[in-house]
């Protein structure tokens, strides 16, 4: 139709021409005030990174959430740090207070592989990437980053150690974590898959200490006195081991075997004074700010330019570089 | 339809293209990786997962395992020279970067030296080899356990993200190990090789990160002489 296209009388159309132009004046405002509103020139201190991990009690988790803060700082991001106490409903709670205070990101060390993929599920779905760290949900694709400690290898240097200072022979315990955490079940698997090939090395006794001190303290009294001539002593995280340490120590026992995992300086010292053999580290700062620093880039550019999954290893601690680690880092 | 499915009565003809399509299915799965990803059947640790590594490396072993170690290992005395020349050159040229952050480089090497000790008294057993260009003595693990995942390191067709967790991941460098050390022992007693010259490939880890030149071997034989 070209009716348009004729030479109307002007004042017939002029109502038409202001009646488009008053809409395109508007449709323009309007971009305008969208644009403004979803800038994404917003500074980056208006933005939010919500650091969640386990209670800050245990140092290795305090280490995560400080060294997370430190490098979300320093890249220009405000901070909320919070402790989901290995429970998986306090976890969605804390998701949820992440999507209502609008994060920009998540850094999370989650309270279990298979309960937290909803939670993690749910911020992608309300616009929130999520960064983990020491810990793998079993479902890929949904976290942007999966930077994992490789507990079962650092399982394996532990119990590799621990199976030589033994001589491969002897009568050992095992303390192990709180059963609700799957890296309490994946040490004590990469710990037997190297001792029970050395049909020398008995375990007489196995309990869980919950990753407590003061539990694996008592825990370790009660099995001496059922076991008094045991050798050796394997545990699954560094708490414990320091608490089956004084356990034999305040016994006379101090020349029962120990190894722990997590590399505190606790166990350092310890490693250094000769009261616990061997420790496996885990690098809890170096993959807190590599998670932070791959949130920024994603925000930034849409990508880490990493895979999902990484894994950082754990190095052995003994006493031949134990003067090297300090906060979960080993200097060079 | 393919010509090969054409002709005879209705039960030959489905049979004829049945055996084609399985045909073609089995060529295409033989190249392909398995590849593990999304939701895991189980997550205890503790209960045996659905993935059988043992027989994952299995179907593996011959068709890519053996063949890399075959064409792709490097002479030892030339990978330790090349590192002690230019360590990052040598890394670029020879190995394969460390699977996780914080790991190692790991090479395929091989060569053939003289058996000066054998250590069968640990189950973690190893042969030290005087290797002829080499200054320091070579150790390999000969089993029966095996430590380390440095076969697993040195594949570059085998990565992490390939698996559902580090558990399965783990479980792979295990399975290798001991297809390697069942392999080895089909050719020779390890503990009857002292004073033999033998030949072998591994995986060795960078040497400044053990302290040591050490190879998991892959293939052994001894050389020139009756198997035993």
């Amino acid at each position: 139709m070209r009716r348009e296209e004729e030479a109307p009388a002007l004042g017939h159309n002029m109502g038409r021409y202001k009646l488009f132009k008053g809409i395109g004046i508007g449709v323009i405002a309007m971009g305008v005030l969208l644009g403004l509103g979803g800038a994404p020139a917003a500074h980056a201190a208006d933005k939010l990174m919500v650091i969640i991990t386990p209670s800050h009690d245990n140092p290795f988790f305090a280490t995560e959430a400080e060294a997370a803060s430190a490098k979300a700082k320093e890249l220009g991001y405000s901070v909320l740090s919070l402790s989901h106490d290995d429970d998986a409903d306090k976890q969605n709670q804390m998701i949820d207070t992440a999507i209502a205070r609008k994060a920009a990101a998540i850094i999370l060390d989650n309270a279990g592989a298979d309960v937290s993929i909803a939670a993690v599920e749910k911020a992608k779905a309300a616009g929130i990437p999520t960064f983990l760290i020491d810990r793998e949900i079993n479902k890929t694709g949904v976290a942007v980053a999966e930077i994992v400690s490789n507990n079962y290898q650092g399982a394996t240097l532990g119990g590799q150690e621990f199976a030589q200072v033994m001589g491969e022979t002897g009568n050992y315990a095992e303390l192990t974590g709180k059963a609700s955490d799957t890296n309490a079940g994946i040490r004590s698997k990469g710990y037997h898959d190297v001792l029970d090939q050395f049909p020398g090395l008995k375990m007489v006794a196995q309990q869980s200490a919950d990753w407590s001190q003061t539990e694996a303290y008592s825990k370790m009294e009660s099995i001496l006195q059922a076991h008094p001539d045991i050798k050796g002593v394997i545990a699954g995280n560094d708490t414990m081991a320091m608490g089956a340490s004084a356990a034999l120590q305040a016994a006379g026992k101090g020349n029962v075997l120990v190894v722990g995992f997590d590399g505190s300086n606790d166990v350092r010292d310890a490693i250094e004074a000769g009261k616990i053999q061997a420790t496996a580290m885990q690098p809890a700062f170096e993959i807190s700010q590599m998670a932070v620093t791959e949130a920024d880039k994603y925000l930034k550019t849409g990508s880490t330019g990493e895979p999902e999954k990484q894994l950082v290893d754990c190095v052995l601690i003994t006493k031949a570089n134990a003067s090297k680690l300090n906060n979960f880092t080993l200097s060079p | 339809m393919l010509e090969i499915t054409q002709g005879g009565d209705r039960a030959s003809r489905h049979f004829r293209r049945d055996v084609v399509l399985l045909g073609l299915a089995a060529g295409l799965l033989s190249g392909c990786k398995i590849v593990r990803n999304g939701t895991s059947a189980t997550t205890d640790p503790q209960k045996p997962d659905s993935f059988n590594a043992r027989a994952y490396v299995a179907q593996l072993w011959t068709p890519r395992v053996l063949p890399f170690f075959q064409q792709k290992s490097a002479d030892l005395a030339t990978v330790l020279g090349a590192l002690a020349k230019n360590a990052s050159d040598a890394d670029k040229s020879f190995g394969q970067p460390p699977a996780a952050s914080g790991g190692n480089w790991t090479f395929a090497v091989k060569s053939e030296g003289k058996v000066t000790a054998v250590d069968t008294k640990s189950l973690h057993g190893t042969m030290t080899v005087a290797v002829p260009g080499v200054s320091t003595p070579v150790t390999l693990q000969i089993g029966p356990v095996v430590f380390g995942s440095a076969i697993r390191d040195c594949l570059p067709f085998l990565a992490f993200s390939d698996f559902v967790n580090q558990i399965e991941y783990a479980e792979v460098a295990r399975a290798l190990n001991g297809q390697a050390g069942a392999g080895i022992r089909q050719q020779l007693d390890p503990a009857k090789t002292l004073g033999r010259v033998v030949a072998f490939s591994g995986a060795m880890p960078d040497p400044a990160a053990t302290g040591a030149v050490q190879v998991t071997p892959v293939t052994m034989r001894l050389s020139g002489g009756a198997g035993q």
